[in-house]
C-alpha cells in the first residue's frame, strides 16, 4: 500500500434538508485509481464535489466533516477553496468545453487566466497535455478550430488534457465514460492507467466492468453511507455486505438488504 | 345568437382589424414617404461636410450634429457600458434571487421613465454643478437612458450561460470573479453586444434629455465641458425656424436620422437572425 493522499473524515453533506452525504470515512491512496460505485442518487458526484470544495458553491448545500489532504484539512477556515481546486482536477459528468474558444484555448485557459502568458510555454504544456489525454493526433493539425465540432468522447478527452494541463494532484473522474462507445472506454482506460502514474484518481462509475478493470481500490456508496471499502479485486470477487454482493449482481431493488 | 349573426360580428371583426393594420402601414408610410420627398432635396455633398452658416449662405450643412450625435452616443455607451456589465454580473453571479428580482423591476421602472424627467435630472445633476450646458452632461443624460436597458440585456445573456460552465472555470481553481469576467462574460458576447446596439439605436434618437444637457451648438465639438450639437437638436431648432434653408435642412437631417435608425436596428435584426440560425 502507498501513501494516504486524502483523508475522509466524518464528512456529512446536504442540499438544503436533503442529507445526501452521512458520515463517510475513507482514506484515498496516491497515485492509485480509487473507484466509487453505487446505484444513482446515492452521492456520488456529491462525494466528489466535497472533495474540492465546488459543493458548496450550490446555494443552500452544506458540508460538515473534514476532508485531509496531506495532513491539512481542506476545510479549515485559513485554506481558498480556488488552491484546494487547482491542486484538485475535476472532470464533469457531461463533457464541458468552452463552445466560444478553439481546442488550443480550451486547454490553455486554465494556465492563461492564472497568470501564464509565455506563448511556448503554452503551446508546449497544451501539446503535452493533449498528448495525455490521447487525443493529440486527432486534433494536431485542427487545434485553432472551436472545439464544440469534437465528439463527445472527444469534448471528454480534451476536458482531461485541460485539467491536466494544471498539473493537479489530484484527479476527479465523474463518470468519464458514461456517454461513449466500447472504443472511446477503453482509451479513457488506457489513458487513466497511464495518468496514474503522476496522480491520484478517484473516478465514478456505473459501470462494474469497467471499475474491475481500472481500479484499484473501490467504494461502495448507498444512499449516502459508505458501505464498503477496500481492494478492487476482493470487493468484486468476496464482497463482505450483502448490500454490495446484491449491487453487484445487478439486483435494483436493495433496500431490503440494508 | 344566430350562427349567421355570429359569423357575420366574426367577419366585421377580423375587416376592422385588416382596416387598422392598413392605417398603420399607411401613416408609416406616409412618414417615411414625406420625410423622404423633403428631405431628399437638402441631400448634397456640402450637406455632409459643412457646418452650420447663415441662413442666406447655401453652402451648408449638418457635418457639425452628426459629429455631436456620434460624439454624445459613443461617451455616453463607454460610460454605461462598464457599469451596465458590472451591474449585470453584481446581479447575476452575486446577488441571491430575491435581490435580482427587486433590481430587475427598478431597472425596468428606469427604462420606462419619460426621456424628459431623465433630461431633468441630468441638468440638476450635472449642469447645475458644472454651471454650463456641456457635452458631457448630454452624454450623461443618454447614459442614464442606456444603462437600464444594457444592464437587463447582458442579464438576460448571462443567465442564459448554463451552470455547468461557471462550475467548469471553478474546478480549473480560478476566482469567481475571474470566470465571470473572463469565461461567461465572454460565452454571453452575442446578447451582451446585442444589447448594446439596441441602447444606442434607442438614445441616437433622443432630443429631450438633450435640451437640458448639451443644449445644441453652431460649431463643432470643442470640448467636454461645452455645449454640442446633435442632429435631433439641430433638427428641433431648424424646424422652427423662419428660414426656408435650414427647414430644409431639417427635413434631410431627419431623413439620415429616421435612415439611421432603421439601419441599426435592420443590422441587429440581421446579425441575430444569423445568430439564431
Ligand atoms: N444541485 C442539487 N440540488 C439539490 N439536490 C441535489 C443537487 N444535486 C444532487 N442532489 C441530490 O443529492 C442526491 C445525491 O446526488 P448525486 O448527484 O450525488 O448522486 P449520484 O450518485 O452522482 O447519482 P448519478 O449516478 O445519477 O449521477 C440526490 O438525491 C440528488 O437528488
Ligand atoms: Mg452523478
Amino acid at each position: 500500500m502507498g501513501d494516504i493522499k486524502l483523508r475522509v473524515r466524518n464528512l456529512d453533506a446536504w442540499y438544503g434538508d436533503n442529507h445526501v452525504l452521512k458520515n463517510i470515512n475513507l482514506d484515498i491512496l496516491s497515485r492509485a485509481i480509487t473507484a466509487i460505485i453505487g446505484p444513482s442518487g446515492c452521492g456520488k458526484t456529491t462525494l466528489l464535489r466535497v472533495i474540492n470544495r465546488l459543493h458548496e458553491t450550490v446555494p443552500n448545500a452544506r458540508v460538515r466533516g473534514e476532508v485531509i489532504l496531506d495532513g491539512k484539512n481542506i476545510y479549515d477556515p485559513d485554506v481558498n477553496p480556488v488552491e484546494i481546486r487547482r491542486k484538485i482536477g475535476m472532470i464533469f459528468q457531461q463533457p464541458t468545453v468552452f463552445p466560444h474558444l478553439s481546442i488550443h484555448d480550451n486547454v490553455a485557459i486554465g494556465l492563461k487566466l492564472n497568470g501564464i502568458n509565455d506563448r511556448e510555454l503554452l503551446d508546449k504544456i497544451v501539446r503535452k497535455s493533449l498528448r495525455e489525454a490521447g487525443l493529440w493526433s486527432e486534433v494536431e493539425d485542427r487545434l485553432w478550430d472551436r472545439a464544440t465540432d469534437l465528439s463527445g468522447g472527444q469534448k471528454q478527452r480534451l476536458a482531461i488534457a485541460r485539467a491536466i494541463a494544471l498539473e493537479p494532484e489530484v484527479l476527479l473522474m465523474d463518470e468519464p465514460t458514461s456517454a461513449l462507445d466500447p472504443g472511446a472506454t477503453s482509451r479513457i482506460e488506457a489513458l487513466m492507467t497511464n495518468l496514474k502514474k503522476d496522480y491520484t484518481i478517484i473516478v465514478v462509475t456505473h459501470n462494474i466492468q469497467f471499475a474491475a478493470r481500472t481500479a484499484d481500490y473501490i467504494a461502495f456508496l448507498f444512499n449516502g453511507m459508505l458501505i464498503e471499502y477496500g481492494v478492487a479485486q476482493e470487493i468484486l470477487e468476496r464482497p463482505k455486505e450483502k448490500l454490495t454482493e446484491r449491487y453487484l449482481l445487478g439486483e435494483v431493488d436493495l433496500e431490503r438488504w440494508l | 345568437m344566430g350562427i349567421r349573426t355570429r359569423l357575420m360580428k366574426q367577419r366585421v371583426m377580423i375587416s376592422l382589424s385588416y382596416l387598422s393594420i392598413l392605417l398603420t402601414l399607411g401613416i408609416l408610410g406616409a412618414v417615411i414617404f414625406f420625410t423622404f420627398l423633403n428631405g431628399i432635396k437638402s441631400w448634397n455633398l456640402a450637406f455632409f461636410t459643412e457646418a452650420q452658416k447663415f441662413p442666406l449662405n447655401p453652402r451648408q450643412g449638418i457635418s457639425h450634429a452628426i459629429q455631436g450625435s456620434l460624439i454624445l452616443s459613443l461617451t455616453a455607451s463607454a460610460i454605461a457600458a462598464p457599469i451596465s456589465i458590472l451591474a449585470a454580473i453584481y446581479l447575476t453571479e452575486y446577488a441571491d434571487e430575491r435581490l435580482r428580482e427587486s433590481f430587475d423591476s427598478i431597472l425596468d421602472v428606469m427604462a420606462s421613465t419619460p426621456s424628459i424627467v431623465v433630461g431633468v435630472v441630468s441638468y440638476i445633476l450635472i449642469v447645475l454643478p458644472l454651471q454650463g450646458f456641456s457635452a458631457l452632461s448630454g452624454a450623461v443624460a443618454l447614459a442614464i437612458m442606456m444603462m437600464p436597458i444594457m444592464t437587463r440585456a447582458c442579464e438576460d445573456a448571462l443567465m442564459s450561460i448554463e451552470r455547468r460552465y461557471r462550475e467548469a472555470g471553478l474546478a480549473l481553481g480560478l476566482h469567481k470573479w475571474r470566470v465571470s469576467l473572463s469565461i461567461i462574460l465572454r460565452m454571453a458576447k452575442g446578447g451582451v453586444l446585442t444589447g448594446f446596439a439596441l441602447a444606442f439605436g434607442r438614445v441616437f434618437g433622443e432630443t429631450a434629455p438633450l435640451l437640458m444637457t448639451a443644449l445644441g451648438s453652431r460649431t463643432f465639438f470643442s470640448g467636454f465641458f461645452e455645449p454640442v450639437s446633435s442632429i435631433t437638436l439641430l433638427i428641433y431648432e431648424y424646424s422652427k425656424s423662419p428660414f426656408e434653408i435650414w427647414i430644409d435642412i431639417a427635413w434631410g437631417a431627419s431623413l439620415l436620422l429616421m435612415l439611421l435608425t432603421l439601419g441599426i436596428n435592420v443590422s441587429i435584426r440581421l446579425w441575430m437572425g444569423k445568430k439564431g440560425g
